[in-house]
C-alpha cells in the first residue's frame, strides 16, 4: 500500500514538474473546451439551483413517486439479470463460435445501443403487442399480455441495457489469453468446465462493469418503456417516466426525482470507476 | 503397424500453405516414439515447430498427416471419414507443463494444483487432499493458500509442475520448463526436476532451444531445424557426430568441411590438412571434440598426424572445464581442465602446439548431410 501510494506521489510530483513544460492549452482549445464543460456544468446547476431542498423528503415520501422507485428498481435489477443470464452466453457466442449470419447477429444485438429508444418501444409492440406477430398468438393461446404491464417494463428494459453488456464482455471474451484455456483443457476440463472456471472468472471486472451499465442504461430508460409499456401509475410508471409527467403537473416533484437520479447516477460512475474509467 | 509398447507414438505432420502475407509456409514433418520412464529432449531452435509439436500432442492442434498414439489408444489420425480420429485435449491425459507456467490467478495455488482432478470428477475434498501432498513433494506447503501472483518464477514453475502431476498424467510436456528463470534458480530447479521426473514412470517429452537444459535433463535427444528432425540420438552421439551445424553449435564441436583423399583431408578454409582414419574419399564434414583437441607449451614428441603451433585467442570458463579459442591456421575450440591452464600458465596471445588424434578426427561424407537434405 505504501509503495503504491508513494509511486503515485512521485509520479504526480514529476507531472508537475513537466507543467510549464507541456500543459500550456493553446486558446482555441480552451475557448472550446470551456463551451463543452458549461453544456455538462450549467444543467446540473439549474438543477441543483432550482431543487425544493426543504421539501425534498416529503416529495420523495409521495405515493406516487415511491411507486414509482419501487417499480424502476425492480425492473431495472430484474433487466440487469435477465442481461447477464442471457447476455453472458450471448457475448461468449458471438466472441468464439463461427457460424454464418454472426456479422448480421452482432449488428442487430447492438442496434438498440444506437436506435432511437421509442422506435425500439414500437418495433417491441408491433412484435410482441396485443395484436403483434408474436404477442397476438401468445395472447390468445394463453391469455398473457406483455404491454402495459410490469412485464413490458422488464422486456422494454432489457431490450435497451442488454446490448451494453453484450459489447463489454465480447470484447472482454476476445482479449482473454486462449493460453489458460488450452491449460485448463489439458488438465481435463470439458468446453463448459472452462468456461464457467477459467473463462468467466478471467473476465469478471469486465462482467461487473457491463452490469453496472446495463443497469444504470436500464434505470434511465423512457422511449422504449412509454411506447411499450405505456405511462400506468403506479403499474409502468418508472422514474423517468415519473419525471416527464411531473413536468406538467406538479414541478417541485420533477425536481426531487430528477435529484435522486443524478445521486444514483453519480454513485454509478463512482462505482464504475476503478473498473471503466481507470487509465 | 504401431505397436502398443505404452509409450508415445508419434508421426506428425503439419503443411500451412503459404499464406499472401508471410512469404513462406511451415511445413513440420517429423517421427518419434518414446519408451515409458525415458525422458526425451526434442531440441531446436526458435520456429523450428517445437511449440507446434506440444500443441498436436496436447490436442490443441489436430494433424493434417500422421498419428498420434499414447499407452495404444490412438489421439489423432489424420485421414478421410470413418479413419479419421481426434481426441479432445480433456481426454488425452497428457499433463502439460508450459514455458509461461499458465497458472490461474484467480485461483489458490492450492486450487490450481486440485483443478486438474476435480474437472476429471474427483470430489473436491478428495482433490484438496491430493493437492496438498503434491505441494508437499515439491515443497511449497507454506504457499498452498497464495495466490499465483505472489509466487517466484522458481515456485509457479513448482506449481505448474504439480499441477501437471496431479492429473496422473500418461505423457508429460515440458515446454521450455527452466527458460524463463534466472540462472541461479535454474540451477536449483533442475536438480529438482530431475529428481520428479525420476518418479514420473510415464514417456517424458521436454521442448528446449537450452542445450544445457536439454542435455542435463534428456535421455535421448532429438535435434528439430526448420520443422523436420536432422538428428536424433544420446548426447554423447550427437556431441561426438553432430549432424548439422545447429547441433554443432549447441555442444560446441568443431565443424570443418573439406575434401578427402583417403584419409588425408585438405580443408576448404584454411587449406590445411588433417589425417583421419576414416579411408573415405570425396567431399566431407569434419567434426572435432573439442575435448579432443590437446594443447602444448612445447611441440609434442612422438609422432601424432596432426600437429601444428598457433596462437590462443581467448580463454573462457564454461562450468567446471575451460574452453580455448585458437586463431589461425585453423580456428578451433579446445577444452582443458583448468589445472591444465594453470599448469602450462596458458594466456591470451600465447603461442602453444595443438594435436588431434586421427581417431579423434570424424569425417563424414557431405552426399549424406542431412543439413544438404533440408535445402530441397
Amino acid at each position: 500500500m505504501t509503495v503504491k501510494r508513494d509511486a503515485a506521489a512521485t509520479g504526480s510530483k514529476r507531472r508537475r514538474s513537466h507543467r510549464s513544460a507541456d500543459s500550456r492549452t493553446p486558446w482555441p482549445l480552451a475557448v472550446l473546451a470551456a463551451v463543452a464543460s458549461t453544456i455538462f456544468v450549467v444543467p446540473l446547476i439549474g438543477l441543483i439551483g432550482s431543487a425544493p431542498w426543504r421539501d425534498l423528503p416529503n416529495l420523495i415520501a409521495d405515493e406516487i413517486v415511491v411507486d414509482a422507485i419501487g417499480l424502476s428498481l425492480v425492473s431495472s435489477l430484474v433487466a440487469a439479470m435477465l442481461s447477464v443470464i442471457l447476455g453472458v452466453p450471448l457475448a461468449w457466442v458471438l466472441s468464439r463460435s463461427r457460424f454464418p449470419g454472426q456479422r448480421l447477429l452482432r449488428a442487430v444485438v447492438t442496434l438498440p445501443m444506437v436506435l432511437p429508444p421509442v422506435v425500439g418501444g414500437a418495433a417491441l409492440l408491433f412484435a410482441l403487442g396485443r395484436r403483434g406477430i408474436i404477442g397476438e398468438p401468445l395472447a390468445e393461446a394463453t391469455g398473457f399480455v406483455l404491454p402495459f404491464s410490469l412485464w413490458g417494463v422488464i422486456v422494454a428494459n432489457t431490450f435497451v441495457a442488454m446490448p451494453f453488456l453484450v459489447v463489454t464482455v465480447e470484447g472482454a471474451f476476445d482479449s482473454v489469453d486462449r493460453r489458460y484455456e488450452a491449460a485448463a483443457a489439458t488438465l481435463g476440463a470439458n468446453r463448459f468446465t472452462v468456461f464457467r472456471r477459467i473463462s468467466l472468472p478471467m473476465i469478471a471486472p469486465s462482467l461487473r462493469a457491463g452490469l453496472v451499465l446495463a443497469w444504470a442504461r436500464a434505470l434511465g430508460e423512457f422511449g422504449a418503456t412509454i411506447t411499450f409499456a405505456g405511462n400506468l401509475s403506479g403499474r409502468t410508471q418508472t422514474l423517468p417516466l415519473a419525471v416527464f409527467v411531473a413536468l406538467e403537473a406538479d414541478r417541485p416533484r420533477a425536481l426531487a426525482i430528477s435529484l435522486l437520479l443524478v445521486v444514483v447516477s453519480i454513485v454509478v460512475l463512482v462505482t464504475l470507476r476503478d473498473q471503466w474509467w481507470r487509465r | 503397424m504401431i505397436e502398443d509398447h505404452g509409450g508415445l507414438m508419434a508421426k506428425i505432420a503439419i503443411d500451412r500453405p503459404a499464406q499472401p502475407h508471410q512469404d513462406i509456409g511451415f511445413h513440420l514433418d517429423l517421427a518419434f516414439s518414446i519408451d515409458p520412464g525415458e525422458t526425451v529432449a526434442l531440441l531446436g531452435p526458435n520456429g523450428a515447430g517445437k511449440s507446434t509439436t506440444v500443441q498436436l500432442l496436447a490436442g490443441l492442434l489436430s494433424l493434417d498427416r500422421g498419428q498420434i498414439s499414447l499407452g495404444g489408444r490412438v489421439l489423432d489420425r489424420a485421414g478421410n471419414g470413418a479413419d479419421q480420429l481426434f481426441v479432445p485435449p480433456e481426454n488425452r491425459h497428457i499433463g502439460v507443463v508450459f514455458q509461461d507456467y499458465l497458472l490461474f490467478d484467480h485461483l489458490s495455488v492450492l486450487d490450481n494444483v486440485a483443478f486438474g482432478p476435480v474437472s476429471r470428477g474427483t470430489s473436491r475434498r478428495e482433490a484438496k487432499v491430493s493437492a496438498a501432498k503434491l505441494l508437499e513433494l515439491v515443497g511449497l506447503s507454506a504457499l498452498a493458500g497464495s495466490r499465483p501472483t505472489a509466487l517466484s518464477g522458481g515456485q509457479a514453475q513448482r506449481v505448474a509442475l504439480a499441477r501437471a502431476l496431479a492429473t496422473e498424467p500418461d505423457l508429460l510436456l515440458l515446454d521450455e520448463p527452466l527458460s524463463a528463470l534466472d540462472v541461479t534458480t535454474r540451477v536449483e530447479l533442475r536438480a529438482m526436476l530431475t529428481a520428479h521426473l525420476a518418479l514420473f514412470e510415464g514417456p517424458i517429452l521436454l521442448i528446449s532451444h537450452d542445450p544445457a537444459e536439454a542435455f542435463g535433463l534428456a535421455d535421448r535427444i532429438l535435434v528439430l531445424e526448420d520443422g523436420r528432425l536432422t538428428q536424433a540420438g544420446t548426447v554423447d552421439e550427437i556431441r561426438r557426430r553432430p549432424a548439422s551445424r545447429y547441433a554443432a553449435a549447441l555442444t560446441g564441436v568443431n565443424t570443418l568441411t573439406g575434401v578427402s583423399d583417403r584419409g588425408a583431408i585438405t580443408l576448404d578454409d584454411s587449406r590445411q590438412h588433417l589425417q583421419t582414419f576414416d579411408r573415405t574419399s570425396g567431399s566431407v564434414q569434419v567434426t572435432i571434440d573439442p575435448r579432443a583437441v590437446a594443447v602444448y607449451r612445447r611441440a609434442p614428441e612422438g609422432s601424432p598426424r596432426n600437429s601444428w603451433s598457433t596462437t590462443i585467442e581467448a580463454i573462457e570458463p564454461l562450468g567446471d572445464i575451460m574452453r580455448l579459442q585458437l586463431g589461425a591456421p585453423l580456428p578451433l575450440l579446445a577444452d582443458i581442465t583448468p589445472g591444465a591452464v594453470s599448469d602450462l600458465s596458458l594466456k591470451p596471445g600465447q603461442t602453444v602446439w595443438v594435436s588431434i588424434k586421427a581417431t579423434e578426427v570424424l569425417a563424414t561424407k557431405t552426399g549424406d548431410d542431412p543439413e544438404k537434405n533440408l535445402d530441397d
